[in-house]
């Protein structure tokens, strides 16, 4: 004989199947008598899907008090019915505690997230000062280096000034200012194009020069 | 009560919605004002630069020192140790710091010495900041041309204050949210317009060929005991000015604070060993451009633009020949030439070889009034050159024509011009009787570095091609037969004229006080620079004050420009050369004597009496235009026994 199956959480038996060796078998049922109770029980189990599981399960045990038969084919635990599914029918109560529990979950999580997008802003804030810092320091480096290629313009401007140059070659080096130029021009005998008016001297030391005072012999 | 809490409730809110909502651009508005900082951000002003990029004026920044009176803590002690430092007095520091202000500068612009040393004495309420200053790096040179700039980096005269707009650029902002202690809000707003450079100006001008101009202008000024001078050098077919000095022996009046002498090459060494500059005055930078804003008689230099436009009307042919007296009478007044010389009969070369002025009269006399002013115009005399300096003058014609006016405008007296309208007058003839505007200013450079070149003026062609050559010919005669023999170049060909005018004094004019000029271009067969310098108020005729300094000018340009000397040309056709020539090596002697005149020679009295500013008029200081109202006629009496002027030897050896 198998045991009643009892949950803990819910208030539900299942009666026990009858044995098959019973001396003293039931007698059947008539026929209409099983039709109707088939009725009676297809509708219990509709009423029974629209009640909750708690009421589900205190319908169960209502109807088992009010002495309905189980349904036979039930307690003598056909296929059927260990296919049918059992309809847990949860505390009110609990439910409300767990949906409380859920919120506070929820609140937390947001409150959470809020506080850790606000140190974000703040880090970003922060990393904006000192990069701010960091510019204002770069733009400073920046106007010192113009100024300082100003003034190392200037430097040069002022070395490049001809009389500190005439000055310097006068005084430090002796140097005295050409009083004449010698204008040469070389011409290129049997050349077709114009005279070579180049007015440069020829320079000493050049290694053309024995070339060009072969040209330039003769001319005054 | 409940009423009365409902009520305030209301009425807060009310407020609140008008402060917040309503009036809202209001309040922001007077919140910005508080914590919004606007900076202006200088701009760079420009450079400018000769024509080889090298710097004739620079903006650098420089450091200012500033108080702030609220935040000095002990005055007396901060004025004791700043005063020392800026060189300035303590009680003037004192007064500074005590101002009731937030702001008073201590010392504007200071060198980095100076800044560094005020910044180790870290006194409170002292600060500094950064402000730019303008240095011209070659010294004087040229400093007329550019002319100054203020403490407050606006251009004061000369080309900084006619492209003031151009150098000084846009000035860029900054607007930043400030805290209470006047730090920058970090992540506040913070707006930046960039400031933008001003452009750097380019000049025609080549330093080295300024420098080498100041030098010999210098040297003749000193050499021909002038009181100013004015030299310019002009690139021939591109009317561009290498080269313009102005320079005045110092007065009381023309010498500055900042004038710095400048120096002329010793005649010998010093204990030392190094060449010293010459010892005793040495002429001065003017305080301004004489060359465009001071006009003078020219003189025989005139007689380019009287001889041209005689021959372009064909009232003359080279080869016409004049009996040329000793002395011609105009009106009511006696002419007579430079020199005492019988009755000449000289072709127009030797009108011009010599500097006739009585040859010249008689040619002014077949031109007429009317032709001689339409090509005096057309030279560009009367007008001012398209360079618009500063100041500039339209020079001066004579509005009202007088008897003799036919006599003394075709040889340069009682007109006034000035030195550029004079050289573009003879570039004019040395480009082949083109007239090319001269020009001073290549272009600019703006922030973006890329060069504007200024939009080139229209040419006109005042004489044709036959006439310049034929006075190419003639003015080659000048310096190599003529009065003019100082001027030459050799080997170049030089085409040139020289010039004495008189310089009126006390209403009328005296000898003695000319405005000696030389005006030449080379070399004559191919031209490539055109020169002129003038000496004003020397003893000295142009032959000896001006055209030695016209050949080392025209030298110095020629060889820094590698100028090839040309293939000999032949004169003209149909101009005769010089056949007589009464100038000594010298030139016009400052000795010609007078001629005992048979009649009074006066000063002409009626000539431009209505064209003629009063002197010490605005813009005509030492301008040499005689006066109307006060011309009193001179009589010289009997020839005058001037000594002969001895030439100083300058390092030349001319």
């Amino acid at each position: 004989m198998s045991e009643p199956l009892r949950s803990e959480r819910f208030a539900v038996t299942v009666v026990e199947p009858r044995p098959q060796s019973s001396p003293n078998p039931r007698p059947s049922r008539p026929k209409a008598e099983r039709a109707a109770s088939t009725r009676a029980r297809a509708k219990a189990q509709a009423r029974e899907a629209r009640q909750p599981r708690h009421a589900v399960a205190k319908g169960a045990k209502a109807s088992a008090a009010a002495g309905l038969e189980a349904d036979p084919l039930e307690a003598e635990g056909t296929p059927q019915s260990r296919e049918r599914h059992l309809q847990l029918v949860a505390d009110r109560r609990q439910l409300r505690l767990a949906r409380r529990h859920r919120a506070r979950l929820l609140l937390g999580m947001a409150a959470a997230c809020a506080v850790m997008v606000a140190f974000g802003l703040v880090y970003l804030r922060v990393i904006a000062a000192q990069r701010q810092f960091t510019l204002d320091n770069l733009n400073t480096q920046v106007a010192q280096q113009e100024a300082t290629y100003q003034r190392l313009q200037l430097q040069v401007a002022e070395l490049n000034a001809p009389d500190r140059i005439v000055g310097y070659a006068e005084s430090k080096l002796g140097m005295v200012p050409s009083t004449s130029v010698p204008v040469l021009t070389p011409s290129v005998a049997g050349s077709s194009t114009s005279v070579d008016t180049s007015p440069t001297q020829a320079p000493a030391g050049d290694a053309d020069y024995p070339s060009i005072k072969a040209l330039m012999a003769g001319t005054p | 009560m409940l009423v009365i809490i409902v009520a305030s409730f209301v009425a807060i809110g009310a407020r609140l919605a008008y402060i917040q909502g309503i009036n809202a651009k209001h309040y922001l508005a007077v919140g910005a004002s508080e914590w919004e900082h606007t900076i202006t951000l200088d701009a760079t002003r420009g450079a400018i630069l000769d024509r080889n990029g090298d710097e004739l004026a620079i903006s650098t920044p420089q450091t200012t020192i500033y108080a702030d009176p609220y935040q000095v803590t002990n005055p007396d002690l901060e004025a004791a140790k700043l005063a020392p430092v800026l060189g300035l007095t303590v009680a003037k520091l004192r007064s500074e710091l005590t101002e009731p202000a937030g702001f008073v500068y201590l010392a504007r612009t200071q060198p980095d010495a100076v800044a560094n040393a005020v910044t180790k004495l870290k006194l409170a309420g002292i600060y500094n900041l950064q402000e730019p200053k303008r240095f011209n790096p070659a010294g004087q040179l040229a400093l007329p041309l550019l002319g100054e700039v203020g403490t407050d980096g606006n251009g004061l005269s000369g080309l900084e204050a006619e492209y003031n707009s151009t150098l000084a650029g846009t000035p860029g902002k900054l607007v930043e949210e400030l805290d209470p202690q006047g730090g920058q809000v970090a992540g506040g707003l913070q707006e930046y317009q960039a400031p933008k450079a001003g452009s750097d100006l380019v000049l025609t001008i080549d330093s080295s060929l300024q420098y080498e101009a100041e030098q010999a202008l210098a040297q003749a000024l000193v050499a021909s005991h002038g009181k100013s001078g004015i030299a310019m050098l002009m690139d021939t077919k591109t009317g561009d000015l290498l080269a313009v000095a102005d320079l005045s022996m110092p007065t009381a009046a023309n010498t500055s604070s900042s004038a710095i002498p400048v120096a002329i090459p010793s005649l010998g060494r010093n204990a030392a060993g190094d060449w010293v500059s010459e010892v005793g005055p040495q002429p001065v930078e003017s305080p301004g451009a004489s060359a465009f804003d001071e006009v003078y008689e020219p003189g025989s230099v005139m007689k380019l633009i009287t001889i041209s436009a005689a021959l372009a009307n064909k009232v003359i042919i080279p080869s016409d020949h004049f009996l040329i007296p000793n002395t011609y009478q105009v009106g009511p007044t006696v002419f007579h030439d430079a020199e005492n010389h019988p009755t000449e009969d000289w072709s127009v070369t030797d009108i011009l070889a010599n500097s006739s002025n009585i040859g010249t009269m008689q040619i002014a006399q077949r031109l007429g009034k009317t032709r001689l002013l339409q090509y005096m115009r057309s030279f560009g005399i009367g007008t001012r050159s398209d360079i618009h300096f500063p100041g500039e003058s339209d020079g001066l014609l004579p509005s009202y024509w007088s008897d003799t006016s036919i006599a003394t405008v075709p040889i340069g007296q009682g007109i006034a011009v000035t030195a550029i309208q004079m050289l573009a007058a003879y570039n004019a003839i040395a480009n082949g009787g083109i007239y090319v505007a001269p020009r001073l200013v290549a272009g600019t450079i703006n922030a973006q570095g890329k060069l504007v070149p200024t939009p080139a003026v229209p040419t006109h062609r005042v004489v044709s091609a036959t006439v310049a050559d034929e006075m190419r010919t003639m003015l080659e005669q000048v310096v190599t037969n003529g009065t003019g023999t100082s001027g030459a170049i050799p080997p170049y060909s030089v085409a040139g004229k020289t010039g004495t005018a008189l310089v009126p004094l006390n209403g009328g004019y005296e000898a003695g006080h000319y405005v000696a000029s030389f005006a030449g271009y080379a070399p004559a067969e191919a031209p490539s620079i055109t020169a002129m310098v003038q000496i004003y108020d020397t003893p000295n005729f142009g032959a000896t004050a001006s055209a030695p300094a016209f050949a080392e000018i025209g030298r110095d340009a020629l060889t820094q420009l590698q100028v090839p000397v040309p293939a000999p040309q032949p004169p003209a056709p149909g101009v005769p050369l010089a056949t007589t020539s009464s100038a000594n090596p010298f030139g016009e002697l400052p000795s010609a004597a007078l001629p005992t005149p048979t009649a009074t020679v006066t000063a002409p009295a009626s000539t431009t009496v209505s064209s003629v500013p009063a002197s010490g008029s605005s813009g005509s200081s030492g301008s040499t235009v005689p006066t109307s109202a006060t011309t009193t006629p001179k009589t010289r009496a009997g020839p005058a026994t001037a000594t002969p002027t001895t030439l100083s030897p300058g390092p030349s050896g001319t």
